[in-house]
């Protein structure tokens, strides 16, 4: 099976972090993790691989509640970026809400591939590096 | 048997008959009325002679309707005798026009009024009594309003913590109960030390939230404790000389401007509203700049309105005006900041019935406004 080449985690919660690259590590189906603790960070790590496609992430875990920029203020300015062409980056929405409110939110940005509620086990995991999660 | 349409009956018959009446001419003069109506409105016939008799007290609200020269029924006014006494009427009003007489009749009966055993009717309002239940509708119009002001806000506070538990509770929970899936699996020295560590931390930011949630409630149920009258240059002088060391090093100047010289609050809530806006307004300041702070007060309608004016960073509101007051929320890097302190003083203000604004200018300065509503005492006095 290939592996993920690019994964970035945004989330500012470090045991979340942690976790999250434990088991990457473990299920060896990821070839490089990028932390990032706040929409901006990550936003920014994209604007500046824009011309390398390669670079860009391939899958990005993204929380809600962030400092400085939270995951709706990332998804409206990821909306406007000029991803390259053949390039395809799926984003998931990963959050502790389980409001109705944030769900309706997310139907808001159809560039995301889908929305999960923590916590996210194992198998999980797995199933998003492989892509057969698709909601 | 023949009937007798002749007038013989019929002053007997208007006389007999509950309704009161009067029948008015073209040019608004009395032409006949019964006994009742005298009764009702307490008149003596006398005064009908007067053509100036519509414009008397007793008369003017049914003046008023009769001018229209319409046909009305059930129209229910509320009459003030010349007595000084009210009663409510139900009032029906009729055109009559013949080949000999064109007039207008107005019928009406009382809809509440007490009558004794020996069937004499007693005011059944007194013009003072009307004007202590106006009044006291007043001021239950008031209170009623203020109640609904204050449930509005307890709305706002519940869909906070609501958030707050979603986010700041459940977030850190799920992260621990996601470790230990993990904790089995983790073998080496190292990765459980960190792991450990992380998860402490994590339990850490439950306490704290739970703490602060805990805060909030215990505000809601002592929130009227202790309003005293707090004198606000004494209290503004005093945050700046804690925050004096900071003062000193960035050359930091503090403007008055206050028209209202004391707020009735409680004195720590308001110290620490403050002491927060003062010590943000000397956080975020921009570099090469002279921080100039100034505090002003004055009265607007029935609330006193606090500012707290920078000339700092300020806070791109396009951005965060939804997260600004928010629970843990961060704008700046590279400050010291919990993100709670405007959360504390938002849910301090609304708690008692006031609010907080802020107007702000990326790269040109911040104004915080707080709304103090001194209505909240009528609420304590009916809660």
């Amino acid at each position: 099976m290939s592996k993920v080449k690019n994964v970035c985690i945004v989330d500012d919660d470090e045991l979340f972090q942690f976790v999250m690259r434990q088991h990457f590590e473990r299920l060896d189906l990821v070839e490089r993790v990028h932390k990032f603790t706040d929409g901006e960070q990550a936003l920014n790590h994209i604007k500046s691989h824009l011309e390398n496609p390669e670079e860009l992430p391939d899958l990005i875990l993204l929380d809600v509640n962030m400092p400085y920029m939270d995951g709706w203020q990332f998804m409206t300015e990821y909306a406007r970026l000029s991803i390259p062409a053949g390039k395809h980056i799926r984003i998931y929405i990963l959050t502790s809400s389980t409001h109705e409110s944030d769900l309706q939110k997310a139907r808001e940005f159809p560039s995301l591939s889908g929305y999960l509620v923590k916590p996210i086990g194992k198998n999980m995991i797995r199933e998003l590096l492989v892509g057969a999660e698709q909601h | 048997m023949k009937i007798d349409h002749a007038n013989n009956w019929w002053p007997a018959i208007a006389d007999a008959i509950e309704e009161g009446y009067f029948v008015i001419d073209e040019h608004d003069k009395i032409v006949a009325y019964n006994q009742p109506a005298l009764q009702i409105l307490h008149l003596s016939p006398a005064i009908l002679n007067d053509p100036a008799c519509w414009h008397s007290q007793g008369m003017q609200a049914l003046a008023a309707i009769a001018s229209q020269k319409e046909a009305f029924s059930g129209k229910e006014i509320l009459l003030e005798r010349e007595d000084d006494t009210y009663t409510w009427l139900r009032v029906n009003g009729k055109p009559i026009i013949t080949s000999l007489v064109k007039g207008y009749c107005i019928t009406f009966t009382e809809i509440a009024y007490q009558e004794d055993k020996s069937g004499t009717y007693t005011p059944n309002i007194t013009a003072e009594e009307l004007k202590n239940l106006l009044a006291e509708v007043n001021r239950k119009n008031i209170i009623l309003h203020a109640t609904s002001i204050d449930l509005q806000q307890k709305i706002k506070q519940l869909r906070e913590f609501n958030s707050i538990i979603a986010h700041n509770l459940r977030g850190p929970a799920t992260a621990l109960m996601g470790s230990t899936e993990l904790l089995q699996d983790v073998r080496e020295d190292a990765d459980r030390d960190a792991l450990l560590y992380h998860m402490k931390t994590s339990a850490t930011a439950i306490l704290s939230t739970l703490n602060d949630l805990q805060e909030m409630i215990d505000l809601q149920v002592s929130r009227h404790s202790g309003v005293v009258e707090c004198d606000l240059e004494t209290m503004v002088r005093q945050v700046w000389n804690l925050l004096r060391p900071q003062v000193v090093e960035k050359n930091a100047h503090l403007s008055l401007n206050l028209s209202v010289c004391t707020i009735n609050y409680v004195k720590v809530y308001l110290e620490n509203i403050l002491f927060n806006l003062i010590h943000n307004a000397i956080t975020y300041t921009r570099q090469g700049v002279d921080p100039e702070i100034t505090v002003s007060s004055w009265q607007e309608d029935e609330r006193v309105v606090l500012m707290v004016q920078d000339n700092g960073i300020g806070i791109d509101l396009k951005l965060h005006q939804d997260q600004l007051f928010r629970y843990k929320q961060k704008f700046h890097r590279g400050y010291e900041s919990k993100g709670i302190s405007l959360f504390k003083i938002r849910n301090q203000v609304r708690t008692l019935g006031g609010d907080i604004e802020v107007r702000s200018e990326a790269g040109i300065g911040s104004s915080f406004y707080v709304y103090f509503n001194n209505r909240v005492y009528t609420l304590q006095q009916d809660e």
